[in-house]
Protein backbone atom coordinates (compact mmCIF):
# COMPACT_ATOMS: atom_id res chain seq x y z
CA UNK A 1 0.00 0.00 0.00
CA UNK A 2 2.91 2.66 1.06
CA UNK A 3 4.27 2.01 -2.53
CA UNK A 4 0.77 2.41 -4.47
CA UNK A 5 0.83 6.06 -2.06
CA UNK A 6 3.58 6.70 -4.10
CA UNK A 7 1.92 6.40 -7.33
CA UNK A 8 1.33 9.12 -9.63
CA UNK A 9 -2.19 9.62 -10.30
CA UNK A 10 -3.30 11.17 -13.90
CA UNK A 11 -6.46 12.62 -14.75
CA UNK A 12 -7.58 12.91 -18.53
CA UNK A 13 -9.97 15.88 -19.05
CA UNK A 14 -12.78 16.05 -21.68
CA UNK A 15 -10.40 17.95 -24.11
CA UNK A 16 -7.62 15.16 -23.89
CA UNK A 17 -5.39 16.55 -21.82
CA UNK A 18 -3.68 14.77 -18.97
CA UNK A 19 -2.75 16.27 -15.94
CA UNK A 20 -0.76 14.98 -13.27
CA UNK A 21 -2.39 15.52 -10.22
CA UNK A 22 1.45 15.95 -8.54
CA UNK A 23 2.32 18.18 -10.91
CA UNK A 24 -0.79 20.68 -11.67
CA UNK A 25 0.48 24.17 -11.85
CA UNK A 26 -0.57 25.40 -8.55
CA UNK A 27 1.26 22.82 -6.37
CA UNK A 28 4.62 23.81 -8.22
CA UNK A 29 4.50 27.46 -7.20
CA UNK A 30 7.33 28.36 -4.79
CA UNK A 31 9.71 26.24 -2.90
CA UNK A 32 6.59 23.95 -1.94
CA UNK A 33 6.26 20.52 -3.90
CA UNK A 34 3.03 18.28 -2.71
CA UNK A 35 5.27 14.92 -1.85
CA UNK A 36 4.24 12.31 -3.79
CA UNK A 37 2.55 10.11 -0.56
CA UNK A 38 0.08 13.36 -0.79
CA UNK A 39 -1.08 12.68 -4.57
CA UNK A 40 -3.73 10.31 -3.16
CA UNK A 41 -4.89 12.59 -0.23
CA UNK A 42 -5.91 15.15 -3.06
CA UNK A 43 -6.96 13.04 -5.94
CA UNK A 44 -9.54 11.46 -2.58
CA UNK A 45 -10.87 14.70 -2.15
CA UNK A 46 -13.25 13.86 -4.61
CA UNK A 47 -15.48 10.45 -3.57
CA UNK A 48 -15.68 9.66 -7.19
CA UNK A 49 -11.79 9.16 -7.62
CA UNK A 50 -11.93 7.37 -4.49
CA UNK A 51 -13.84 4.85 -5.35
CA UNK A 52 -12.26 4.16 -8.37
CA UNK A 53 -9.44 4.04 -6.96
CA UNK A 54 -9.83 1.51 -4.88
CA UNK A 55 -12.24 -0.63 -6.94
CA UNK A 56 -8.97 -0.66 -9.75
CA UNK A 57 -6.51 -1.46 -7.22
CA UNK A 58 -3.15 -0.50 -7.47
CA UNK A 59 -2.19 -2.69 -10.24
CA UNK A 60 -5.33 -1.46 -12.27
CA UNK A 61 -4.28 2.54 -12.24
CA UNK A 62 -0.93 1.89 -14.00
CA UNK A 63 0.37 4.37 -15.69
CA UNK A 64 -3.27 5.08 -17.14
CA UNK A 65 -4.97 8.16 -16.39
CA UNK A 66 -8.57 8.24 -15.07
CA UNK A 67 -10.51 10.07 -18.02
CA UNK A 68 -12.93 12.51 -16.58
CA UNK A 69 -15.12 13.02 -19.41
CA UNK A 70 -16.92 15.75 -17.93
CA UNK A 71 -14.51 18.28 -16.99
CA UNK A 72 -12.35 20.22 -19.23
CA UNK A 73 -9.00 21.17 -18.64
CA UNK A 74 -8.98 24.60 -17.14
CA UNK A 75 -11.99 23.25 -14.65
CA UNK A 76 -10.01 20.32 -13.78
CA UNK A 77 -6.76 22.22 -12.90
CA UNK A 78 -9.27 24.51 -10.47
CA UNK A 79 -10.74 21.68 -9.03
CA UNK A 80 -6.88 19.97 -8.51
CA UNK A 81 -5.73 23.25 -7.13
CA UNK A 82 -8.92 23.49 -4.36
CA UNK A 83 -8.06 20.01 -3.75
CA UNK A 84 -4.68 20.29 -3.14
CA UNK A 85 -5.45 23.49 -0.65
CA UNK A 86 -8.28 21.54 1.26
CA UNK A 87 -6.48 17.80 1.31
CA UNK A 88 -5.77 17.79 5.12
CA UNK A 89 -9.04 18.56 5.59
CA UNK A 90 -11.52 16.30 7.80
CA UNK A 91 -13.31 13.80 5.62
CA UNK A 92 -17.60 14.92 6.33
CA UNK A 93 -19.29 11.55 7.32
CA UNK A 94 -22.15 11.73 4.40
CA UNK A 95 -25.86 13.00 5.30
CA UNK A 96 -24.75 14.52 8.37
CA UNK A 97 -23.68 17.91 7.23
CA UNK A 98 -27.44 18.95 6.13
CA UNK A 99 -28.75 20.99 9.23
CA UNK A 100 -24.95 22.52 9.65
CA UNK A 101 -24.49 23.92 6.44
CA UNK A 102 -27.58 24.85 5.19
CA UNK A 103 -28.71 28.59 5.68
CA UNK A 104 -25.31 29.58 6.46
CA UNK A 105 -23.39 31.29 3.48
CA UNK A 106 -20.05 32.05 5.00
CA UNK A 107 -17.55 31.27 2.62
CA UNK A 108 -14.07 31.09 4.37
CA UNK A 109 -11.37 32.86 3.22
CA UNK A 110 -9.38 31.43 0.83
CA UNK A 111 -12.60 29.82 -0.83
CA UNK A 112 -13.41 33.22 -1.45
CA UNK A 113 -10.57 34.37 -3.32
CA UNK A 114 -10.08 30.81 -5.03
CA UNK A 115 -14.03 31.20 -6.40
CA UNK A 116 -12.97 34.79 -7.67
CA UNK A 117 -13.64 33.99 -10.84
CA UNK A 118 -15.71 34.74 -13.81
CA UNK A 119 -19.31 32.84 -14.49
CA UNK A 120 -18.61 30.94 -16.66
CA UNK A 121 -15.59 29.35 -15.00
CA UNK A 122 -18.00 28.94 -11.71
CA UNK A 123 -20.79 27.07 -12.59
CA UNK A 124 -18.21 24.95 -14.03
CA UNK A 125 -16.78 24.05 -11.40
CA UNK A 126 -19.53 23.41 -9.61
CA UNK A 127 -20.39 21.04 -12.03
CA UNK A 128 -17.73 19.27 -11.84
CA UNK A 129 -17.93 19.28 -8.18
CA UNK A 130 -20.76 17.79 -8.75
CA UNK A 131 -19.63 15.26 -10.75
CA UNK A 132 -16.26 14.28 -9.27
CA UNK A 133 -18.43 14.36 -5.91
CA UNK A 134 -16.72 17.00 -3.91
CA UNK A 135 -19.36 17.83 -1.46
CA UNK A 136 -17.51 20.40 0.19
CA UNK A 137 -16.14 21.95 -3.14
CA UNK A 138 -19.67 21.80 -4.42
CA UNK A 139 -20.64 23.79 -1.11
CA UNK A 140 -18.78 26.32 -1.62
CA UNK A 141 -19.58 27.03 -5.42
CA UNK A 142 -23.55 26.39 -4.09
CA UNK A 143 -22.62 29.75 -1.27
CA UNK A 144 -20.89 32.26 -3.99
CA UNK A 145 -24.21 31.80 -6.01
CA UNK A 146 -26.33 32.20 -2.91
CA UNK A 147 -24.29 35.12 -2.28
CA UNK A 148 -24.69 36.37 -5.83
CA UNK A 149 -28.58 36.55 -5.04
CA UNK A 150 -29.04 37.62 -2.07
CA UNK A 151 -30.20 41.29 -1.71
CA UNK A 152 -31.10 41.23 -5.77
CA UNK A 153 -34.17 42.26 -7.41
CA UNK A 154 -35.42 39.95 -9.73
CA UNK A 155 -34.98 42.15 -12.73
CA UNK A 156 -30.97 42.53 -10.25
CA UNK A 157 -30.48 38.54 -10.67
CA UNK A 158 -31.55 38.78 -14.55
CA UNK A 159 -28.52 40.90 -15.12
CA UNK A 160 -26.42 39.18 -13.02
CA UNK A 161 -26.73 35.95 -14.59
CA UNK A 162 -27.92 36.61 -18.26
CA UNK A 163 -31.53 34.97 -17.61
CA UNK A 164 -34.12 35.93 -20.09
CA UNK A 165 -37.51 37.09 -18.94
CA UNK A 166 -40.06 34.87 -20.34
CA UNK A 167 -43.24 36.33 -18.08
CA UNK A 168 -45.72 38.65 -19.85
CA UNK A 169 -45.95 41.38 -18.13
CA UNK A 170 -49.51 40.75 -17.53
CA UNK A 171 -48.03 36.95 -15.95
CA UNK A 172 -46.11 39.18 -13.55
CA UNK A 173 -48.40 41.02 -12.78
CA UNK A 174 -50.75 37.98 -11.94
CA UNK A 175 -48.34 36.79 -9.90
CA UNK A 176 -48.08 39.92 -7.88
CA UNK A 177 -51.59 40.14 -7.27
CA UNK A 178 -52.26 36.45 -6.61
CA UNK A 179 -50.16 36.97 -3.78
CA UNK A 180 -51.47 39.87 -2.31
CA UNK A 181 -48.07 41.71 -3.11
CA UNK A 182 -50.20 44.56 -4.98
CA UNK A 183 -53.04 46.21 -5.36
CA UNK A 184 -55.53 45.95 -7.80
CA UNK A 185 -55.59 48.89 -10.51
CA UNK B 1 -33.03 26.81 -20.53
CA UNK B 2 -32.51 23.45 -21.89
CA UNK B 3 -30.61 22.62 -19.21
CA UNK B 4 -33.60 22.36 -16.61
CA UNK B 5 -36.20 20.94 -18.83
CA UNK B 6 -34.70 18.08 -19.94
CA UNK B 7 -32.35 17.57 -16.81
CA UNK B 8 -34.61 15.15 -15.09
CA UNK B 9 -33.71 12.15 -17.32
CA UNK B 10 -29.57 13.73 -17.51
CA UNK B 11 -30.04 13.51 -13.69
CA UNK B 12 -31.28 10.05 -13.36
CA UNK B 13 -28.17 8.96 -16.23
CA UNK B 14 -25.82 10.33 -14.44
CA UNK B 15 -27.04 9.03 -11.11
CA UNK B 16 -26.97 5.61 -12.21
CA UNK B 17 -23.24 5.99 -14.01
CA UNK B 18 -22.78 7.16 -10.86
CA UNK B 19 -23.80 4.21 -9.16
CA UNK B 20 -21.87 1.82 -11.54
CA UNK B 21 -19.28 4.80 -11.47
CA UNK B 22 -15.86 2.88 -11.32
CA UNK B 23 -16.89 0.41 -13.97
CA UNK B 24 -18.50 2.86 -16.13
CA UNK B 25 -15.44 4.40 -16.21
CA UNK B 26 -12.73 2.20 -16.32
CA UNK B 27 -14.65 0.63 -19.60
CA UNK B 28 -13.91 4.15 -20.72
CA UNK B 29 -9.46 2.62 -20.96
CA UNK B 30 -9.46 -0.04 -22.78
CA UNK B 31 -5.90 -1.47 -22.79
CA UNK B 32 -3.41 -1.23 -25.47
CA UNK B 33 -2.33 -4.70 -25.50
CA UNK B 34 -5.33 -5.72 -26.33
CA UNK B 35 -6.08 -3.39 -29.43
CA UNK B 36 -2.87 -5.01 -30.80
CA UNK B 37 -3.88 -8.60 -29.72
CA UNK B 38 -7.47 -7.61 -31.62
CA UNK B 39 -5.93 -5.74 -34.40
CA UNK B 40 -8.55 -3.88 -36.36
CA UNK B 41 -11.56 -5.01 -34.51
CA UNK B 42 -9.59 -4.44 -31.25
CA UNK B 43 -9.53 -0.48 -33.03
CA UNK B 44 -13.02 -0.57 -33.55
CA UNK B 45 -13.94 -1.97 -29.88
CA UNK B 46 -11.78 0.65 -28.25
CA UNK B 47 -13.14 3.78 -30.71
CA UNK B 48 -16.71 1.99 -29.22
CA UNK B 49 -15.79 1.66 -25.73
CA UNK B 50 -14.04 5.13 -25.13
CA UNK B 51 -16.74 7.04 -27.51
CA UNK B 52 -17.81 10.07 -25.78
CA UNK B 53 -20.43 9.77 -23.28
CA UNK B 54 -23.83 11.16 -24.85
CA UNK B 55 -24.66 13.04 -21.29
CA UNK B 56 -21.04 14.14 -20.65
CA UNK B 57 -20.34 17.82 -21.96
CA UNK B 58 -19.21 18.62 -24.60
CA UNK B 59 -15.26 21.35 -24.18
CA UNK B 60 -16.95 23.87 -25.78
CA UNK B 61 -20.67 24.01 -24.18
CA UNK B 62 -20.07 27.47 -22.06
CA UNK B 63 -21.89 27.31 -18.56
CA UNK B 64 -24.50 29.37 -17.35
CA UNK B 65 -27.15 29.24 -14.32
CA UNK B 66 -29.94 28.63 -16.85
CA UNK B 67 -28.24 25.38 -17.79
CA UNK B 68 -27.43 24.37 -14.14
CA UNK B 69 -29.43 21.16 -13.59
CA UNK B 70 -32.53 20.93 -11.29
CA UNK B 71 -30.61 19.24 -8.48
CA UNK B 72 -28.26 21.86 -8.13
CA UNK B 73 -30.48 24.73 -8.93
CA UNK B 74 -32.02 23.25 -5.42
CA UNK B 75 -28.76 22.85 -3.27
CA UNK B 76 -27.79 26.67 -4.45
CA UNK B 77 -31.41 27.59 -3.57
CA UNK B 78 -31.25 26.16 0.39
CA UNK B 79 -28.87 28.74 0.60
CA UNK B 80 -31.20 31.51 0.04
CA UNK B 81 -33.46 33.47 2.40
CA UNK B 82 -36.96 33.41 1.35
CA UNK B 83 -37.25 36.48 0.17
CA UNK B 84 -34.56 35.82 -2.21
CA UNK B 85 -35.49 32.51 -2.90
CA UNK B 86 -38.73 34.26 -4.29
CA UNK B 87 -36.83 36.99 -6.51
CA UNK B 88 -35.02 34.30 -7.89
CA UNK B 89 -38.50 32.39 -8.22
CA UNK B 90 -39.74 35.16 -10.45
CA UNK B 91 -37.06 35.46 -12.78
CA UNK B 92 -38.04 33.48 -15.55
CA UNK B 93 -41.04 30.86 -15.63
CA UNK B 94 -38.81 27.56 -15.39
CA UNK B 95 -37.21 28.67 -11.93
CA UNK B 96 -40.70 29.61 -11.12
CA UNK B 97 -41.69 26.15 -11.86
CA UNK B 98 -38.97 24.49 -10.13
CA UNK B 99 -38.83 26.82 -6.98
CA UNK B 100 -42.41 27.44 -6.22
CA UNK B 101 -42.46 29.95 -3.68
CA UNK B 102 -44.81 30.51 -0.67
CA UNK B 103 -45.54 34.08 -0.21
CA UNK B 104 -47.71 33.35 2.76
CA UNK B 105 -44.86 31.73 4.87
CA UNK B 106 -43.27 35.58 4.45
CA UNK B 107 -43.71 37.31 7.92
CA UNK B 108 -44.04 41.38 7.71
CA UNK B 109 -40.43 42.22 7.72
CA UNK B 110 -39.54 39.81 4.80
CA UNK B 111 -42.93 40.55 3.46
CA UNK B 112 -40.86 44.20 3.07
CA UNK B 113 -37.83 43.32 2.78
CA UNK B 114 -38.91 41.56 -0.64
CA UNK B 115 -41.57 43.95 -1.65
CA UNK B 116 -39.09 46.91 -1.81
CA UNK B 117 -36.33 44.50 -3.82
CA UNK B 118 -39.87 44.34 -6.37
CA UNK B 119 -40.69 47.48 -6.28
CA UNK B 120 -36.86 48.67 -7.76
CA UNK B 121 -38.12 46.94 -10.89
CA UNK B 122 -42.10 47.54 -11.38
CA UNK B 123 -42.47 50.73 -12.87
CA UNK B 124 -46.06 52.29 -11.93
CA UNK B 125 -45.71 51.28 -8.88
CA UNK B 126 -45.04 52.15 -5.02
CA UNK B 127 -44.50 50.58 -1.71
CA UNK B 128 -46.58 51.65 0.95
CA UNK B 129 -45.40 50.95 4.35
CA UNK B 130 -48.99 51.02 6.16
CA UNK B 131 -50.87 47.99 3.84
CA UNK B 132 -47.42 46.43 2.92
CA UNK B 133 -48.48 46.18 -0.87
CA UNK B 134 -46.94 47.69 -4.04
CA UNK B 135 -50.15 50.57 -5.16
CA UNK B 136 -50.02 52.10 -8.54
CA UNK B 137 -49.61 55.76 -8.85
CA UNK B 138 -49.83 58.27 -12.14
CA UNK B 139 -47.63 60.96 -13.19
CA UNK B 140 -50.60 63.78 -12.23
CA UNK B 141 -50.09 63.53 -8.74
CA UNK B 142 -48.72 66.40 -7.20
CA UNK B 143 -48.63 68.07 -4.15
CA UNK B 144 -52.29 69.71 -5.03
CA UNK B 145 -53.86 66.77 -5.53
CA UNK B 146 -53.03 63.72 -3.80
CA UNK B 147 -55.98 61.82 -3.70
CA UNK B 148 -54.41 58.84 -3.21
CA UNK B 149 -55.60 56.11 -0.72
CA UNK B 150 -52.42 57.13 1.66
CA UNK B 151 -55.07 60.26 3.46
CA UNK B 152 -56.43 56.99 4.90
CA UNK B 153 -53.39 55.82 6.28
CA UNK B 154 -52.77 57.72 9.96
CA UNK B 155 -50.07 55.65 11.06
CA UNK B 156 -47.17 55.93 8.13
CA UNK B 157 -48.18 59.18 6.44
CA UNK B 158 -45.26 61.13 8.32
CA UNK B 159 -47.29 64.50 6.89
CA UNK B 160 -45.09 67.38 6.53
CA UNK B 161 -46.92 71.05 7.01
CA UNK B 162 -47.08 74.30 6.63
CA UNK B 163 -49.57 76.91 8.29
CA UNK B 164 -52.11 75.34 6.00
CA UNK B 165 -51.14 75.73 2.30
CA UNK B 166 -48.13 72.94 1.66
CA UNK B 167 -48.04 69.12 3.06
CA UNK B 168 -46.10 66.86 1.92
CA UNK B 169 -47.01 63.05 2.80
CA UNK B 170 -44.45 60.40 2.50
CA UNK B 171 -45.64 58.98 -0.26
CA UNK B 172 -45.25 61.69 -2.26
CA UNK B 173 -41.36 62.32 -1.15
CA UNK B 174 -41.21 58.55 -1.80
CA UNK B 175 -42.10 58.88 -5.15
CA UNK B 176 -39.97 61.65 -5.91
CA UNK B 177 -36.90 59.78 -4.17
CA UNK B 178 -37.60 56.47 -6.43
CA UNK B 179 -37.14 58.54 -9.19
CA UNK B 180 -34.09 60.00 -8.20
CA UNK B 181 -33.08 56.46 -7.49
CA UNK B 182 -34.44 53.83 -9.89
CA UNK B 183 -35.33 56.10 -12.85
CA UNK B 184 -38.32 58.25 -14.56
CA UNK B 185 -40.88 55.12 -15.00
CA UNK B 186 -40.57 54.79 -10.94
CA UNK B 187 -41.89 58.31 -9.70
CA UNK B 188 -43.20 61.52 -10.22
CA UNK B 189 -41.09 64.37 -11.20
CA UNK B 190 -39.96 66.73 -8.31
CA UNK B 191 -41.53 70.08 -9.54
CA UNK B 192 -44.40 67.97 -8.82
CA UNK B 193 -44.07 68.83 -5.39
CA UNK B 194 -42.97 72.21 -5.88
CA UNK B 195 -45.36 74.98 -5.45
CA UNK B 196 -45.53 78.82 -5.35
CA UNK B 197 -48.78 80.45 -3.56
CA UNK B 198 -49.34 83.96 -3.33
CA UNK B 199 -52.03 85.35 -1.13
CA UNK B 200 -53.87 88.87 -1.08
CA UNK B 201 -54.71 89.58 2.28
CA UNK B 202 -57.20 92.34 1.42
CA UNK B 203 -58.14 93.81 4.47
CA UNK B 204 -55.19 94.38 5.58
CA UNK B 205 -53.39 95.08 2.57
CA UNK B 206 -50.70 92.46 3.13
CA UNK B 207 -49.52 90.36 0.29
CA UNK B 208 -47.61 87.22 1.59
CA UNK B 209 -45.93 84.90 -1.15
CA UNK B 210 -44.57 81.50 0.16
CA UNK B 211 -42.42 79.49 -2.33
CA UNK B 212 -41.71 75.98 -1.79
CA UNK B 213 -38.53 74.67 -4.11
CA UNK B 214 -37.25 70.42 -3.62
CA UNK B 215 -34.50 69.23 -4.47
CA UNK B 216 -31.87 66.18 -4.44
CA UNK B 217 -28.86 67.01 -2.71
CA UNK B 218 -26.83 62.97 -2.07
CA UNK B 219 -29.47 61.15 -2.42
CA UNK B 220 -31.30 63.40 0.53
CA UNK B 221 -34.13 65.52 -0.52
CA UNK B 222 -34.02 69.18 0.06
CA UNK B 223 -36.88 71.56 0.72
CA UNK B 224 -36.71 75.00 0.89
CA UNK B 225 -39.17 77.50 0.94
CA UNK B 226 -39.46 81.31 0.72
CA UNK B 227 -41.65 83.05 2.97
CA UNK B 228 -42.30 87.26 2.33
CA UNK B 229 -44.48 89.45 3.70
CA UNK B 230 -44.70 93.04 3.12
CA UNK B 231 -47.64 95.78 3.54
CA UNK B 232 -48.42 96.95 0.01
CA UNK B 233 -48.81 100.46 1.14
CA UNK B 234 -45.40 100.37 3.33
CA UNK B 235 -47.72 100.66 7.19
CA UNK B 236 -45.42 99.44 9.30
CA UNK B 237 -47.33 99.21 12.09
CA UNK B 238 -50.09 96.74 10.33
CA UNK B 239 -47.40 94.81 8.97
CA UNK B 240 -45.73 94.43 12.61
CA UNK B 241 -49.43 93.71 13.69
CA UNK B 242 -49.95 90.59 10.83
CA UNK B 243 -46.26 89.32 11.65
CA UNK B 244 -46.94 89.00 14.89
CA UNK B 245 -50.05 86.91 14.60
CA UNK B 246 -48.98 84.96 11.46
CA UNK B 247 -48.47 81.48 12.64
CA UNK B 248 -46.40 79.95 10.70
CA UNK B 249 -44.57 76.76 11.58
CA UNK B 250 -41.50 76.84 9.76
CA UNK B 251 -40.50 74.07 11.25
CA UNK B 252 -41.92 71.81 13.93
CA UNK B 253 -40.28 73.72 16.68
CA UNK B 254 -39.69 77.29 15.21
CA UNK B 255 -42.95 79.54 14.56
CA UNK B 256 -43.34 83.22 13.55
CA UNK B 257 -46.31 84.17 15.95
CA UNK B 258 -45.55 85.96 19.46
CA UNK B 259 -47.68 83.95 21.39
CA UNK B 260 -46.40 81.04 20.40
CA UNK B 261 -43.70 80.31 22.95
CA UNK B 262 -45.97 79.69 25.66
CA UNK B 263 -48.59 77.61 24.04
CA UNK B 264 -46.58 74.27 23.85
CA UNK B 265 -43.15 73.10 25.12
CA UNK B 266 -41.47 72.43 22.19
CA UNK B 267 -42.29 75.54 19.96
CA UNK B 268 -40.09 79.07 20.04
CA UNK B 269 -39.85 82.40 17.86
CA UNK B 270 -37.95 83.07 15.36
CA UNK B 271 -35.71 85.30 17.05
CA UNK B 272 -35.33 87.85 14.40
CA UNK B 273 -38.97 88.59 14.62
CA UNK B 274 -38.63 90.09 18.22
CA UNK B 275 -40.23 93.96 18.29
CA UNK B 276 -38.75 96.70 19.52
CA UNK B 277 -39.80 97.00 23.31
CA UNK B 278 -43.16 98.01 22.36
CA UNK B 279 -42.90 100.63 19.52
CA UNK B 280 -43.85 99.33 16.32
CA UNK B 281 -41.05 98.55 13.95
CA UNK B 282 -38.90 95.44 13.05
CA UNK B 283 -34.79 95.14 13.90
CA UNK B 284 -33.32 94.97 10.20
CA UNK B 285 -31.20 91.96 9.56
CA UNK B 286 -29.45 90.81 6.10
CA UNK B 287 -29.77 86.86 6.03
CA UNK B 288 -28.83 85.87 9.64
CA UNK B 289 -29.25 82.13 9.86
CA UNK B 290 -30.73 80.56 12.92
CA UNK B 291 -30.95 76.28 13.43
CA UNK B 292 -33.24 74.32 14.45
CA UNK B 293 -31.92 72.42 17.56
CA UNK B 294 -33.95 69.70 16.77
CA UNK B 295 -34.60 69.16 13.64
CA UNK B 296 -33.07 69.46 10.26
CA UNK B 297 -34.20 72.81 9.08
CA UNK B 298 -32.09 76.19 9.00
CA UNK B 299 -33.70 79.30 8.53
CA UNK B 300 -32.18 82.69 6.94
CA UNK B 301 -34.13 85.70 7.78
CA UNK B 302 -33.99 88.94 6.42
CA UNK B 303 -36.03 91.95 7.36
CA UNK B 304 -34.94 95.43 4.73
CA UNK B 305 -36.72 98.76 4.83
CA UNK B 306 -37.20 99.35 1.19
CA UNK B 307 -36.30 102.92 0.33
CA UNK B 308 -36.68 103.48 -2.88
CA UNK B 309 -39.65 102.59 -5.11
CA UNK B 310 -41.95 100.19 -2.68
CA UNK B 311 -40.92 101.77 0.54
CA UNK B 312 -41.74 99.98 3.80
CA UNK B 313 -40.38 96.57 5.92
CA UNK B 314 -39.94 93.53 3.68
CA UNK B 315 -39.75 90.50 6.13
CA UNK B 316 -38.09 87.46 4.39
CA UNK B 317 -38.16 84.05 5.81
CA UNK B 318 -36.06 81.10 4.09
CA UNK B 319 -36.10 78.09 5.41
CA UNK B 320 -34.01 75.04 4.42
CA UNK B 321 -35.23 71.34 5.44
CA UNK B 322 -33.38 68.13 4.79
CA UNK B 323 -36.06 64.90 4.55
CA UNK B 324 -33.42 62.92 4.42
CA UNK B 325 -33.25 59.87 2.13
CA UNK B 326 -37.23 59.30 2.71
CA UNK B 327 -36.65 55.39 2.37
CA UNK B 328 -38.88 54.72 5.40
CA UNK B 329 -41.74 57.03 6.90
CA UNK B 330 -40.50 56.71 10.30
CA UNK B 331 -36.58 58.05 8.53
CA UNK B 332 -38.48 61.27 7.14
CA UNK B 333 -40.45 61.67 10.66
CA UNK B 334 -37.29 61.64 12.38
CA UNK B 335 -35.37 63.94 9.88
CA UNK B 336 -38.44 66.51 10.69
CA UNK B 337 -38.60 66.42 14.63
CA UNK B 338 -42.00 65.08 14.79
CA UNK B 339 -43.15 64.72 18.18
CA UNK B 340 -39.62 66.00 20.00
CA UNK B 341 -39.36 68.45 22.27
CA UNK B 342 -35.79 70.38 23.45
CA UNK B 343 -34.21 68.05 25.65
CA UNK B 344 -34.78 64.88 23.62
CA UNK B 345 -32.91 62.98 21.67
CA UNK B 346 -32.25 63.84 18.12
CA UNK B 347 -29.85 63.80 15.18
CA UNK B 348 -29.07 67.55 15.00
CA UNK B 349 -28.69 68.21 18.59
CA UNK B 350 -26.05 69.76 19.66
CA UNK B 351 -25.13 71.78 23.60
CA UNK B 352 -26.39 74.88 22.23
CA UNK B 353 -27.47 77.08 18.97
CA UNK B 354 -23.83 78.18 18.68
CA UNK B 355 -22.81 74.33 18.07
CA UNK B 356 -24.96 73.75 14.99
CA UNK B 357 -23.30 74.84 11.54
CA UNK B 358 -26.21 75.68 9.04
CA UNK B 359 -24.66 72.96 6.86
CA UNK B 360 -28.28 72.38 5.28
CA UNK B 361 -28.19 76.02 3.51
CA UNK B 362 -24.55 75.63 2.46
CA UNK B 363 -25.37 72.28 0.83
CA UNK B 364 -28.86 73.53 -0.56
CA UNK B 365 -26.41 76.57 -2.26
CA UNK B 366 -24.03 74.41 -3.08
CA UNK B 367 -25.77 72.55 -5.63
CA UNK B 368 -27.29 75.36 -6.81
CA UNK B 369 -27.74 74.85 -10.76
CA UNK B 370 -27.99 71.23 -10.53
CA UNK B 371 -30.13 68.90 -12.98
CA UNK B 372 -33.26 70.34 -11.21
CA UNK B 373 -33.21 74.14 -12.09
CA UNK B 374 -35.47 73.74 -15.17
CA UNK B 375 -38.67 73.02 -15.09
CA UNK B 376 -39.34 75.81 -12.06
CA UNK B 377 -41.57 78.31 -13.98
CA UNK B 378 -44.15 75.19 -14.77
CA UNK B 379 -44.81 75.51 -11.12
CA UNK B 380 -48.42 76.15 -10.48
CA UNK B 381 -49.27 79.68 -8.87
CA UNK B 382 -52.13 80.33 -6.89
CA UNK B 383 -53.48 83.64 -6.55
CA UNK B 384 -55.83 84.42 -3.16
CA UNK B 385 -57.66 87.41 -2.75
CA UNK B 386 -59.78 88.38 0.03
CA UNK B 387 -58.78 85.65 2.35
CA UNK B 388 -60.98 85.63 6.06
CA UNK B 389 -59.24 82.54 6.55
CA UNK B 390 -58.91 82.17 10.81
CA UNK B 391 -55.35 80.85 10.17
CA UNK B 392 -54.20 83.47 8.31
CA UNK B 393 -54.83 86.51 10.86
CA UNK B 394 -55.84 84.65 14.16
CA UNK B 395 -54.64 87.71 16.04
CA UNK B 396 -54.35 90.64 13.96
Amino acid sequence: MSDAKLQKILLQSNDGVTIDVGKSPPLDIGFWRTPPSLYRAVAERSVLIRNMLEDLGDEGIGNQAIPIPNVNEAVLKKVIEWCDHHRNDPVQPADEEADTRKKTTDIEEWDQKFMQVDQEMLFEVILAANYLDIKPLLDVGCKTVANMIKGKSPEEIRKTFNITNDFTPEEEEHIRRENEWAEDR
Amino acid sequence: MVGIADTERAVRARSRRRAYGVSSQSRKTFPSWLVRLLGPLGRRAKEFVTSPDPTARSANQSSSFSELPVELVLLIADHLSKTSLICLALTCKPLHAILFPRPAALSLEERKTFLLLIEKGVPGVYYCHCCHKLRPWHLKLDIQNWLGHSLGHRNTMGLYYSAHSYYLIYPLARLVTNRHLYGPGHGIPIRNIEMDVRYLIRPLNIERCESWRARIVEDQLFLRTVYTVQHLAADTQTLRLFVDGWNTRVCEHLDTATNTTDRTANLERIPQLADLEGRPGFVPCDRAVTSCRICHTDIETAIVWRGYRRKGWLVRIVAYRSLGKCRDPDDMRAMIGRGLRYGEESGRRRSGRQGIQPFLRDRWIESEGGEEVADRRKCRTIVCEDIKDKWMFENA
